[in-house]
């Protein structure tokens, strides 16, 4: 019986997130598949809008589509989608492994280890699903950007609403593990939220075009200000505000919700 | 019945606390109690065989055994760790292979899945690497170890299991249900390997199973439970003994006839390879004596006199039904 009991330590807890780190990229290598047939499904969508939106009314005249992207529109868009797709892939990943994981019965075997919870439960997983969603939107753009010419203002500054994105959608991947954890018909509600988030976050369309309600609804929401903050910086090139959509005020407030 | 029962040590003023102590452990979902005040002390080393019918609460002291359900009233102590407490500690004191459950990543090989459960226990991986490599040898399944366990036979998943339980070397081992879905070659591995572990390696084991037979050969004490209470709680073989019956069996060597040559036709016999098992119906020893004067005048050798124990099953059939008359039996 060699057990020995041990006080956990800070380097033992970072050798543990690299532990449940390390599984979780695992599981996204043995579901590459999954993955590549995603990421032609993600880039199409934002194709599709690229060359439909804001061109019905040329549609309904000619009868016809221009192929053809606008760069101005492109990079305002793709900010937008990549943004709300981080987020989307985050929480699906994470909320479908759980649920898996609460199937198989590996969850609990997870919970027997002598760690807090939120370090093997909450903290490797969000790594691990950074690191696959973060591949997966670089490719995303890297692809998009080969196809048309993207010009975005590169500053440090844009790192804030990008931490804020990662951290409000590490905290909305939580509330909807959770919520698996209690409720596990939860995949109809997840898709209607995210789809819902995808509309009225500013992500596809702008927030000013939308109806007063949806607006309401957006404002809330993490992503709408993490969006506008990332396009205030890198398209704009400007400085983000203290105050108003996606100003400093609004992206602490919701990131920290 | 409280004559099938042990009562929990005490342990106030001893070295060492046993290796698993419950007490008043009691579980309730709203107006169902799933277990009812159970109390019991395992020493290290001991096999405890938990049985009982479905839904008597076997999985649910075993969960709670590994702080997984948090119980409704009373105390787990693994090692004198007190799991509600001290759960870093305690759970550090055991491994489990849980009933219904893949235990393990499929997606993962055999021995990623050993190096994960290592270092989610806190071991490192130079620490880890030997005992899994013989883990993994002794199970006949290192030269698939790099092979994902999605792809193994289900006695081959359970032997990844049972290793990612041991490859912390825990004191404690809860295994419920470990060999259901198995095959006989991979059940009696499992078997195997539950006995190694107790006598080779001083393990405390907590067994949940229905295969009664099973638990008979392991478990060196044996709990029943019904509705969430332990209705006996003894050794196995002293359970056993309490509920023989009041008749005895004498083997000889030779055949029916040999028997019947000597004793007449008044005698229930039984043969095979060349023994015979002479029954008689009562344990009066009046009779004994007359039986093996009898044997002993026709050089009949005798080879054994026992009283008829049921076996396990038997008794836990007897004990469900309460139809047992305890007091005539202790």
């Amino acid at each position: 019986m060699s057990t020995t009991v041990r006080a956990w330590t800070a380097r033992q807890t970072l050798t543990a997130v690299g532990n449940e780190t390390v599984k979780g990229l695992r599981h996204g290598w043995s579901e590459r598949l999954q993955i590549l047939i995603e990421l032609p499904l993600f880039i199409v969508f934002l194709l599709l809008i690229g060359f439909t939106a804001g061109k019905a009314d040329t549609i309904a005249a000619t009868g016809q589509l221009e192929w053809a992207l606008d760069r101005h529109q492109m990079a305002w868009l793709l900010l937008g989608f990549v943004a709300y797709a981080y987020t989307y892939l985050h929480v699906v990943k994470m909320f479908w492994r759980l649920l898996t994981e609460i199937q198989s019965g590996t969850l609990e075997q997870t919970y027997l280890s002598p760690l807090p919870s939120w370090v093997h439960v909450v903290a490797g997983r969000i790594v691990a699903a950074i690191a696959e969603s973060a591949f997966v939107v670089a490719v995303m753009y890297a692809v998009t950007a080969t196809l048309v010419r993207i010009d975005l203002h590169w500053r440090i500054d844009a790192l804030l609403p990008i931490a804020l994105l990662i951290v409000g959608s590490a905290g909305l991947a939580m509330a909807i593990a959770g919520l698996t954890l209690v409720w596990k018909r939860i995949p109809l509600l997840n898709d209607m939220a995210l789809m819902l988030v995808m509309f009225v976050s500013g992500a596809i369309l702008p927030t000013t075009e939308m109806p007063a309600w949806a607006e309401t609804v957006a404002k809330p929401l993490f992503l709408t200000h993490s969006i506008a903050g990332l396009r205030t910086v890198m398209l704009d090139g400007a400085t983000i505000p203290a105050t108003g959509l996606g100003g400093l005020t609004w992206m602490l407030g919701t990131a920290a919700a | 019945m409280p004559e099938l029962l042990l009562k929990p040590h005490t342990t106030a003023g001893t070295a060492a606390p046993p290796a698993i102590e419950l007490r008043h452990l009691t579980k309730k979902y709203g107006h169902l109690t799933a277990v009812q005040d159970v109390s019991l002390d395992v020493p290290a080393g001991q096999v405890l065989g938990l049985l009982g019918p479905n839904g008597a609460g076997k999985t649910t002291i075993i969960k709670m055994m590994a702080g997984l359900i948090t119980p409704t009233a009373g105390t787990v102590r693994l090692r004198g760790y007190d799991i509600s407490k001290q759960r870093s500690r305690a759970v550090q004191q055991i491994g489990a292979v849980l009933e219904g459950s893949r235990n393990v990543y499929w997606s993962l090989s055999a021995w990623q899945n050993l190096l994960y459960f290592g270092r989610l226990k806190g071991l490192r991986a130079a620490e880890i690497r030997p005992r899994a490599e013989r883990l993994l040898r002794d199970l006949d399944l290192w030269d698939r170890r790099n092979q994902q366990v999605g792809g193994f036979s289900r006695g081959m998943q359970q032997k990844v299991a049972v290793a990612a339980a041991l490859v912390t070397d825990p004191p404690i081992v809860l295994l419920d249900e470990p060999t259901i879905g198995l095959d006989v070659e991979a059940a009696r591995t499992v078997r195997h390997w539950v006995r190694r572990l107790t006598r080779e390696e001083g393990k405390t084991v907590v067994l949940t199973t229905h295969q009664l037979a099973m638990a008979e050969e392991l478990a060196g004490r044996v709990a029943v439970l019904r509705d969430g209470r332990i209705i006996a709680d003894l050794p196995t073989a002293e359970l056993l003994d309490r509920y023989a019956e009041d008749r005895l069996e004498i083997d000889v060597a030779g055949t029916t006839t040999t028997v019947a040559d000597v004793l007449g036709a008044k005698v229930a016999t039984e043969s095979a390879n060349g023994q015979t098992t002479i029954q008689l119906p009562t344990s009066d020893q009046d009779t004994l004596h007359t039986v093996l004067t009898g044997l002993h005048h026709g050089s009949v050798p005798v080879l054994r006199v026992s009283r008829v124990r049921p076996s396990l099953e038997d008794v836990f059939v007897s004990l469900l039904k309460g139809e047992v008359d305890h007091g005539n039996n202790s």
